[in-house]
């Protein structure tokens, strides 16, 4: 199920918050609301594809059989494997077995596993809390129900942003409900689907017209201006969501992006997009590497491998490990050669520096495959020549608006303006905010109910 | 603890249009037929099918289908995109802004077109004793103002040509302009029919009769496609046929799919305008097989036309110049069906005439 999505918004989200809010709170305890969101959790997920419930089930079973043995190097090793390697096999057991018949010539049959919906996700959400019990950093959850109910939690479960344990420990014991986090929910999650189904659907269609046959550099460039922040829009939009739906049942999920492409460096990008996978990783990977406390030539290689494994997170194929290399590369190239002039730059040449290596990064990402992305490399600097065709000039002007809302809205001002006028006219803005939030909903709403199905682009990693 | 009461309003906008949503969508009957958009609703699921994999998408279908205010909706989206948006079109449907007519851009689907010539060649290659000829109806699209992208005859003869090389090309682009077309509605209109009819003659040999001020009919108001797709109130066109000449003295006669027997009907069915798609007026709608006969002609010649639906409203123009004109639908009936129904008697005419839309779905022509 999608939280864009007519079943979602008209049926499923009502009932679950009014089933939420219906069922008491002895002694303030949320246990048996936490029960509401396991099972709407489970319904959530269950749409999406029931014959991997057992296999939720199973997961969540393991990790609280094994609990009380977290100090144990033997049940986190087990409880490592059980995570990662649902993951290894379901996500790349097909890649592996396709490279290895490469390199071997053998024609070794493919398992064509259908993915989970969000396993990434899930994985590293319970591996966190793997790690932080082994390393004291948290405290053992002996109750499974609220264990299971963290880690399907349904809001964040499929594209997250990565929720740890740590993180909502205490809210999943004791957590306030109240009017005015509820509407800030509200507010959240309105935006964020604007964000989805506003912007990014349009684009969607934008980029999708583009892919059908279009040369020339024109297109190609208007390709990467529409697909960076469709996928910015997409993503955001979702956490927003995510963001949105736990406030309002009293969770607090750290930011997952923070306006990315007004970042100055490739490094900034990288504090800005998708914070809680760069963090997870910089906490679980980078950090017990050694970090950045190491020689140069093994700072070297912890970046190397901190950055494939970034790339192999987002799916089982070269473009995505090259993607993450190439992030790789610029991060070290940051680092050695242009530490001491990029601060120096000008803001606007910096921007661009950074903008120009994002949009290049993501022909990588977006690439079928690798000889796909070169030809699209080739593309953007002329092999197919400088001239726009008509269709390309009809598009652009077409969507001209749609861009141009898309790039206002990927900086801070929409939300500085909103601020300023929240706390400079606050009657005003009592009236603006709620009407805001029915005008958003009633125009997704009427997206939705007109517009075609349109997932979201990280349900599938 | 003091509530606020911007918190208060806004989670009430949010409760209320959301549970109101909620009730609506299970209290409200669900609409038998979407009438702007002349389709049935989707069908709810099967609750026994809950497993399956596309008992997601099924349902959202549905529930969308089903929305409470699905046409306020449509509008309001129709206003957010060409409005708001600034966007040129909705979805490929577009509204001209220099003629005020509506449209749909598609682009040619190359590999669609390929098969489609590949089957009209192969259907050709079975008329050797015929004058076989080939017309594409140009998308309306291709007259607008603005250039929309999509249609572009010189690249669709470029596939077309080669493979089409046994049959005679008709191009029909430099007949017909923006007005030829309904304002609302994808098909040609009849009475701006004059230049395509002259230019079929002079390609085919056939002088047509030509229309007589006086015998055109006015049916109505007529309201295409358009305005249902787009969701917009677009005034509607007139809807005129030719009821003189050779028209008015025509047999029509249709095949009956249940008995297999042609049967007699009539050229114009003003009942069916009053119906879901008024343009059916013309032989009766989708017909798999239709003929003309012209008691009155002074020849003996006959014509075969494969058609789709633009040619429902051409063929009583081209009455005059046959003795019968059999149309047939390759959408309805397999061509290795027709045999039963009749044989090409040497020197007949045969014209293949075919819109952009079948083109790119040359799947649905059954041979």
């Amino acid at each position: 199920m999608l939280f864009s999505s007519v079943t979602f918004l008209f049926y499923f989200l009502p009932l679950t918050l009014a089933l939420y809010f219906l069922t008491p709170m002895p002694q303030g305890s949320p246990r048996w609301r936490n029960l509401v969101l396991l099972t709407a959790s489970f319904v959530f997920y269950a749409w999406s594809g029931p014959r991997y419930l057992l296999l939720m089930a199973a997961l969540g079973l393991a990790i609280a059989r094994w609990r009380g043995r977290w100090l144990g190097r033997l049940a986190f090793a087990l409880s490592c494997g059980v995570s990662f390697g649902s993951l290894l096999f379901f996500k790349y057991a097909d890649f592996a077995l396709e490279n290895l018949s490469r390199l071997s010539g053998a024609d070794i049959p493919l398992l064509h596993l259908a993915l989970p919906v969000g396993i990434s996700f899930y994985t590293f959400q319970i591996t966190s809390y793997t790690f932080d019990l082994h390393r004291g950093d948290t405290e053992l959850q002996r109750n499974f129900f609220t264990f299971a109910a963290y880690v399907t939690l349904f809001p964040q479960l499929i594209a997250g942003p990565i929720v740890r344990y740590a993180d909502v420990a205490r809210e999943l014991r004791r957590r306030d409900h109240s009017l005015d986090r509820f509407s800030r929910g509200v507010r959240r999650f309105a935006v964020g689907l604007g964000k989805k189904v506003l912007l990014a659907n349009t684009l969607d269609s934008l980029v999708e017209a583009l892919d059908r046959g279009q040369s020339g550099a024109p297109a190609a460039w208007l390709y990467l201006a529409a697909y960076a922040p469709h996928i910015y829009f997409d993503f955001s939009g979702y956490s927003d969501m995510a963001i949105g739906m736990g406030h309002m049942v009293g969770f607090r999920f750290l930011e997952n992006f923070e306006y990315p492409y007004t970042a100055k460096s490739i490094s900034e990008f990288w504090w800005r997009w998708h914070i809680s996978l760069s963090t997870w990783f910089r906490d679980y990977v980078y950090i017990p590497l050694g970090g950045n406390r190491v020689k140069p030539l093994r700072f070297c290689l912890n970046i190397l491998i901190v950055w494939s494994l970034t790339g192999f997170w987002h799916g089982a194929e070269w473009t995505f490990c090259l993607w993450g290399l190439y992030y790789a590369v610029l991060l070290l190239a940051e680092k050695f050669l242009l530490r001491r002039w990029l601060p120096r730059w000008p803001k606007g040449l910096a921007h661009c520096y950074a903008l120009l290596f994002v949009l290049l990064g993501w022909v990588f990402f977006d690439a079928p495959s690798v000889p796909a992305a070169l030809h699209m490399f080739a593309a953007l600097f002329g092999a197919a020549g400088f001239r726009a065709a008509p269709a390309v000039l009809y598009y652009l002007r077409s969507y001209a608006v749609p861009l141009l809302a898309a790039a206002v809205g990927a900086t801070p001002l929409p939300a500085k303006a909103a601020h300023t006028l929240e706390q400079n006219h606050p009657r005003l803005w009592t009236v603006l905010e709620p009407l805001g939030v029915l005008a958003l909903l009633a125009l997704c709403a009427a997206f939705l109910v007109d517009g075609s199905f349109n997932p979201f682009i990280y349900f599938r990693f | 603890m003091k509530v606020s009461l911007r918190a208060l309003l806004t989670a009430l906008v949010f409760c209320l249009g959301l549970g109101g949503c909620f009730l609506a969508q299970v209290i409200s009957p669900p609409p038998s037929v979407l009438t702007s958009e002349r389709r049935q609703p989707a069908d709810p699921p099967k609750p026994q099918s809950i497993g399956s994999a596309d008992w997601m998408d099924r349902f959202e279908r549905y529930a969308a289908d089903r929305f409470f205010l699905r046409e306020p909706a449509r509008r309001l989206r129709a206003g957010a995109v060409l409005g708001l948006f600034a966007m040129t079109d909705k979805d490929g449907l577009y509204l001209d802004p220099a003629s005020g007519s509506a449209g749909k851009f598609e682009a040619i689907d190359s590999s669609s077109a390929a098969q489609f010539a590949e089957t009209i060649a192969r259907l050709a290659a079975g008329m050797p004793e015929q004058r076989v000829y080939y017309a594409v109806v140009p998308d309306k699209s291709w007259y607008a103002a603005r250039r929309y992208p999509g249609y572009d005859p010189a690249r669709l003869r470029e596939i077309l040509v080669p493979k089409l090389s046994g049959l005679t090309e008709i191009d029909l682009t430099g007949a017909l302009t923006l007005r030829s077309y309904y304002r609302t509605d994808l098909h040609w209109d009849q009475r701006q029919l004059g230049s395509v009819v002259q230019t079929l003659g002079e390609a085919m040999g056939i002088s047509f009769a030509s229309p007589e001020e006086g015998s055109w009919r006015e049916a109505g108001a007529f309201l295409g496609v358009y305005p249902g797709q787009l969701a917009l109130p677009l005034p509607p066109d007139t809807m005129t046929y030719w009821g003189g000449g050779a028209a008015e003295d025509a047999l029509a006669q249709y095949l009956d799919p249940r008995t297999a027997q042609l049967v007699p009907g009539v050229v114009y069915d003003l009942e069916k305008f009053v119906g879901r798609d008024p343009y059916d007026l013309f032989l009766c709608g989708a017909q798999p097989l239709v003929v003309l006969e012209n008691p009155s002609a002074v020849t003996e010649r006959e014509l075969f036309l494969f058609r789709d639906s633009f040619g429902s409203n051409l063929a009583p123009l081209l009455l005059s110049g046959y003795r019968r004109v059999t149309l047939i639908d390759l959408r309805l009936i397999n061509a290795r069906a027709l045999p039963e129904f009749f044989k090409y008697p040497d020197g007949a005419d045969v014209l293949f005439l075919y819109s952009t839309q079948i083109i790119n779905h040359a799947g649905t022509l059954m041979t």
